[in-house]
């Protein structure tokens, strides 16, 4: 599943490694937006998502070297650190409540609501289209987990099922996803 | 378990960030012997990734871009920044289970030091001819002498702060780190907080505080980590006239999966038990 957008981006990465500051600043061009869009849908605040995205950043500045080319994409490395450790932040006392309160409003499932197809790239198009094809308990509870960062027992908890049956949901949606991509993300994405 | 240990569910779980603390270790150690399910995980993480692009990009503020970019160029002079760890590119920094640092020497801040250098050496070249000329100047010099003093000063504080943000930065790149802010309680002024950053799997800890007024006399600031309702003694720390102070800690083990973290006052030698009230505290 390499492609050539990845190899230009593993290089990009690789030159931040070396230090060279030029390409760090094309990373996070590149980069910032999708990932900063990412912080503010899972913390619902902009000065929170602000300050997560410089500590990202510069984690990604001293730790580029690790990022090992053979083993995975660079997009999924920064955008599973972003994740990480925007749900960190999210878990710091006084920001759960707050975003529970924003879920409750009625956060929305990022499938449908065709009006803002226009605003979301290819790639983006491509997976909520994937998603829109797994079944829906399996993708609330993706959904949960990946956006408002919930232990597989706090989702079973939510949606008011039995562990089991909540796990093997979400096994099978990945698997889902991931079929569905293999088609998608590989033919229709490039560069990002 | 069922397979020789392999749990196809978990893979699933821990690309989701589903999994719950004592899940995540089992996985970490399965994963570390058996590369059939890295693969299969890795694969799993591109797609959990991939839901990232169901969310409009948004371009973050104009200052944002020049206070990283600032921020990577300090890191870089500090000695911290990209090529500090040269070598063979290891394993991708999301999976579980530890992976080994090489120490990090980390460069002193050499520009700093070269241009203090070279003021104490014109000083030294000036002092001949200034002495021979003007009772003046010989004021002149030791007014220079001691801003420089000033500056080494200034640098060498410069130079821990920097350590210190390498060291939070390190301990934030291992996989189960963990960061969290303490907040202050009705006892403590309402300014006053603490960002925590560690690692329950190696026990280092880094604490940040801000907005705490200097402990009176004989007394310091205390770190406790609550696990299982009991509070585990940290390290005492204080703060500076603005406010502030940094701590490194070793969490003790039986400390290591506490949820609860407060600070207290305490005797300045450290307490076994809380006496003082909590100022700030934070669960996690």
């Amino acid at each position: 599943m390499r492609e050539q957008s990845d190899t230009a981006e593993a290089a990009l990465l690789g030159a931040v490694a070396r230090g060279d500051e030029a390409a760090f600043a094309s990373l996070y061009d590149r980069y910032s937006p999708v990932v900063f869009g990412l912080l503010l849908r899972i913390l619902r605040d902009r000065s929170e998502a602000e300050d997560v995205l410089q500590e990202v950043f510069l984690q990604v500045w001293q730790r580029a070297s690790n990022f090992d080319a053979e083993r995975g994409r660079p997009f999924t490395w920064l955008v599973t650190l972003a994740r990480s450790r925007a749900i960190d932040r999210l878990r710091s006392a006084g920001a759960r409540g707050r975003n529970e309160q924003a879920a409750a409003d009625g956060a929305g499932d990022p499938v449908g609501d065709a009006a803002e197809d226009v605003l979301r790239s290819e790639q983006g198009k491509a997976v909520r289209g994937a998603l829109a094809e797994i079944p829906e308990e399996q993708r609330r509870a993706l959904l949960l987990a990946y956006f408002e960062g919930l232990t597989q027992s706090e989702i079973a908890a939510r949606l008011g099922q039995p562990l089991g049956t909540v796990k093997t949901r979400m096994r099978s949606g990945m698997m889902r996803l991931r079929e569905l991509l293999r088609g998608e993300v590989g033919g229709a994405a490039r560069g990002f | 378990m069922a397979n020789g240990g392999h749990n196809r569910e978990a893979l699933a779980l821990d690309a989701l960030g589903a999994l719950d603390g004592a899940a995540s270790v089992a996985l970490g150690a399965h994963l570390d012997a058996c590369p059939e399910c890295r693969r299969e995980r890795d694969e799993m993480l591109d797609a959990a990734a991939s839901l990232a692009h169901t969310v409009a990009p948004v371009a973050p503020p104009e200052a944002l871009r020049a206070r990283i970019l600032g921020a990577a160029h300090a890191l870089k002079l500090a000695g911290a920044g990209g090529a500090a760890e040269a070598g063979r590119a290891r394993v991708i920094t999301p999976e579980p289970g530890r992976f080994t640092r090489t120490a990090r020497r980390g460069a002193w801040v050499v520009y700093g030091a070269v241009a203090a250098g070279v003021i104490l050496s014109l000083l030294s070249f000036g002092v001949f001819r200034m002495w021979r000329e003007n009772g003046r100047m010989r004021d002149e010099l030791a007014r220079l002498g001691r801003q420089a003093e000033a500056s080494q000063r200034e640098l060498a504080r410069e130079r821990e702060e920097a350590a210190r943000q390498r060291e939070v930065a390190e301990l934030l790149a291992e996989p189960r780190a963990r960061m969290l802010t303490l907040a202050a309680t009705k006892d403590a002024p309402p300014e006053a907080s603490a960002r925590l950053a560690y690692d329950d799997s190696t026990g280092r800890a880094v604490l940040f505080a801000s907005g705490l007024p200097p402990a009176p006399a004989g007394k310091a600031y205390q770190i406790w980590y609550i696990a299982g309702g009991r509070p585990v003694p940290g390290s005492v720390f204080k703060t500076d006239e603005r406010g502030r102070g940094t701590l490194r800690d070793e969490i003790p083990a039986e400390g290591r999966d506490a949820k609860v973290f407060a600070v207290t006052l305490e005797p300045e030698a450290g307490a076994q038990a809380p006496t003082g009230s909590v100022l700030l505290s934070a669960a996690s």
